[in-house]
């Protein structure tokens, strides 16, 4: 039987949501006094009126929620696993529409639903782009679009988190796609990831800023601008760029390669980061002692969720270089490593096949960072659509293959994830294992994933069904686009490349497609960034209310 | 269950244990000079994954 939801239940959801629509009306401020230092009049009150309708939303939602009806206030009710779903779901819809409210009246956007699609690839890190006339866009504009990136890929309830806390905090946290848990509580947790971040972002923009200033030659504050843009779709796997011609507006291999670090980089897992970190600091704390710089590795209180964590890691003594060591055991890098390398061969010949390039050096540069581009789930190109188009055959199966693995799980990038794949790759040889083995003989189901595991029944289903649904979704898009006459090789590319966040594309997006398939690529990357369940859940919600009991 | 191992089967429960004791639990935040190794270690990934990429294009460009 369905249970209707009670009041309480939407109560408890409209108070986080209020949270959420708080931190990003503070967010809002940034390109508002950009638009304010850059003198750009008319964007500057689209802006204000954006981070008002937030505001409003915010502080109206939690003064109804918070209001005490049933002699329990809303902050001491534990915000269960289907209300931070259902959180998680609402945000990811509503979040675009209210952010789209700056690009609509700019006369850059054919309509307010090319401007929604736009503001959907932004925050989901996808990268697909409705603009017309990018190069001529103002620059708080422009500086926008990447800020949705950055609140995306770090995640804007992280941010929540972060501010706010509040009971029932991993439910939130989960439902966004992470499963990492740094540390023994989700805001330390937080806190960690954006610490990585930041760090990211001043190193980032300090290094793409330096190549465009000293390498490009351009002027301090257009390289402090090309950096930070580049930066944010960079490291959150974006893709948009502040020129239409994407990374080949450029033509700088330097500023390539100081990008791709950073495309790498936002690929990796949080976890991943945390430890090659903690590692790092272990191998430098020698010489930072010297220098009097403290390596700090403070102790705080419990968090509210600290029930879960890898206690013995953490033990005194535990050896930190070891646990960069096991960093190259894990299941997940050595599959992603796998996987890169394994479409890497299968586009180069594709290339070299087609005829494309003629020298090594053209063939690498431009093979390696696509395919990069591709994996990683940025979107960046250096070659123009029109060309990448024609790459066919191999080049093609390469590349799309690439886009749909994506980077590491809890990362920025989208598509199935490495470890997904690995554990897949992982059953399958199992299964085949015990079939060959004497009737009654054990299979070790061990895998390495920051330490030991056991891969159950269990973990190997979630990892399947979850791959079966990208699946479902690829062919879903590719469906609704071969139905208006694109051919299959463009819908498959373009079908993939939108639910696998990634942003790369052969034409077929454009303000002049079809309606439907500007709703089908929206729900694309809507589904693909949330990975399904915060949806379904949302789904179910609705259901509930209207038809529960 | 023992007091070198305290994970209890949920966050509230185990503070009202006879003997437990408060138990201070890791946080940790980035050293931001580490960040510029950090960045290189994650620039000679890519520089080996790079050069991969030159060995496989010209091999690719050898066979084809």
């Amino acid at each position: 039987m369905l249970v209707r939801p009670a009041a309480d239940d939407l109560r408890t959801i409209g108070s986080a949501l209020g949270r959420i629509f708080l931190v990003v009306a503070a967010a809002s401020l940034i390109p508002t006094a950009w638009a304010i230092a850059g003198k750009e009049w008319n964007p500057l009150g689209s802006f204000l009126l954006m981070g008002s309708v937030f505001a409003l939303m915010g502080v109206t939602l939690l003064r109804v929620s918070l209001a005490p009806r049933s002699g329990i206030s809303t902050d001491q009710r534990h915000l269960e696993w289907s209300h931070g779903m259902v959180v998680v779901a609402l945000t990811w819809l509503i979040v675009p529409l209210i952010g789209s409210i700056p690009f609509i009246p700019s006369g850059h956007y054919a309509s307010g639903l090319d401007a929604y699609f736009d503001s959907m690839s932004g925050l989901t890190t996808t990268g697909l782009a409705l603009v017309q006339d990018l190069d001529h866009l103002a620059s708080s504009l422009n500086f926008w679009r990447h800020l949705l990136h950055f609140l995306g890929g770090q995640g804007i309830i992280i941010a929540a988190l972060l501010l706010f806390g509040g009971r029932g905090m991993l439910t939130l946290f989960r439902g966004e796609g992470r499963d990492d848990r740094l540390l023994p509580s989700v805001r330390s947790t937080a806190r960690a990831i954006w610490a990585i971040s930041a760090i990211h972002l001043v190193v980032g923009v300090v290094a793409l800023g330096a190549v465009a200033w000293i390498v490009l030659g351009f002027s301090w504050q257009r390289s402090l601008f090309h950096g930070l843009m580049i930066f944010f779709a960079a490291f959150d796997t974006g893709g948009f760029a502040p020129q239409s011609t994407s990374l080949g507006y450029y033509h700088s291999a330097v500023f390539e390669s100081v990008a791709a670090v950073l495309m790498v980089a936002g690929a990796l897992s949080f976890a991943f980061h945390f430890r090659l970190w903690t590692g790092v600091n272990r191998a430098w704390k020698p010489a930072l002692s010297r220098l009097k710089v403290s390596v700090i590795n403070r102790f705080a209180s419990d968090g509210p969720d600290a029930e879960e964590t890898s206690w013995q890691e953490w033990r005194p003594g535990a050896r930190r270089s070891d646990r960069t060591r096991s960093l190259f055991k894990n299941l997940e890098t050595r599959s992603i490593l796998v996987t890169f390398l394994a479409t890497l061969v299968i586009t180069m010949f594709g290339l070299a096949a087609l005829g494309v390039y003629t020298s090594v050096g053209g063939l690498s540069r431009q093979g390696f960072f696509q395919v990069l581009s591709a994996h990683t789930g940025t979107g960046f190109a250096t070659v123009p659509s029109s060309e990448l188009v024609h790459w066919s055959g191999l080049a093609f199966g390469g590349m799309a293959i690439a886009m749909a693995l994506g980077g590491m799980a809890s990362s920025t990038a989208g598509g199935v994830k490495a470890l997904r794949v690995g554990l897949t790759v992982r059953a399958v040889t199992d299964d085949v294992r015990e079939a060959l083995l004497p009737e009654g003989a054990l299979v070790d189901t061990g895998y390495y994933q920051f330490g030991r595991r056991r891969l159950t029944p269990e973990v190997a289903r979630s990892a399947t069904i979850v791959s079966l649904l990208f699946v479902a979704l690829f062919l879903l898009g590719t469906g609704v686009a071969i139905a208006y006459g694109v051919p299959l090789e463009q819908a498959l590319f373009e079908s993939i490349s939108a639910g696998a966040s990634v942003g790369l594309s052969v034409g077929v997006t454009s303000p002049t497609m079809p309606l439907l398939l500007k709703l089908t690529y929206i729900a694309q990357m809507y589904l693909g960034r949330l990975e399904f369940i915060a949806v379904f859940v949302l789904f179910g919600f609705v259901y509930s209310m209207m038809r529960g009991k | 269950m023992t007091s070198e191992d305290p994970r209890p089967m949920s966050s509230r429960s185990w503070r009202f244990l006879p003997g437990w004791v408060p138990r201070r639990t890791p946080d940790w935040a980035p050293n931001p000079l580490a960040a510029v190794a950090l960045f290189a270690l994650e620039a000679l990934i890519v520089l080996v994954l790079a050069l991969a990429g030159f060995a496989i294009a010209a091999l690719a460009l050898w066979v084809v």
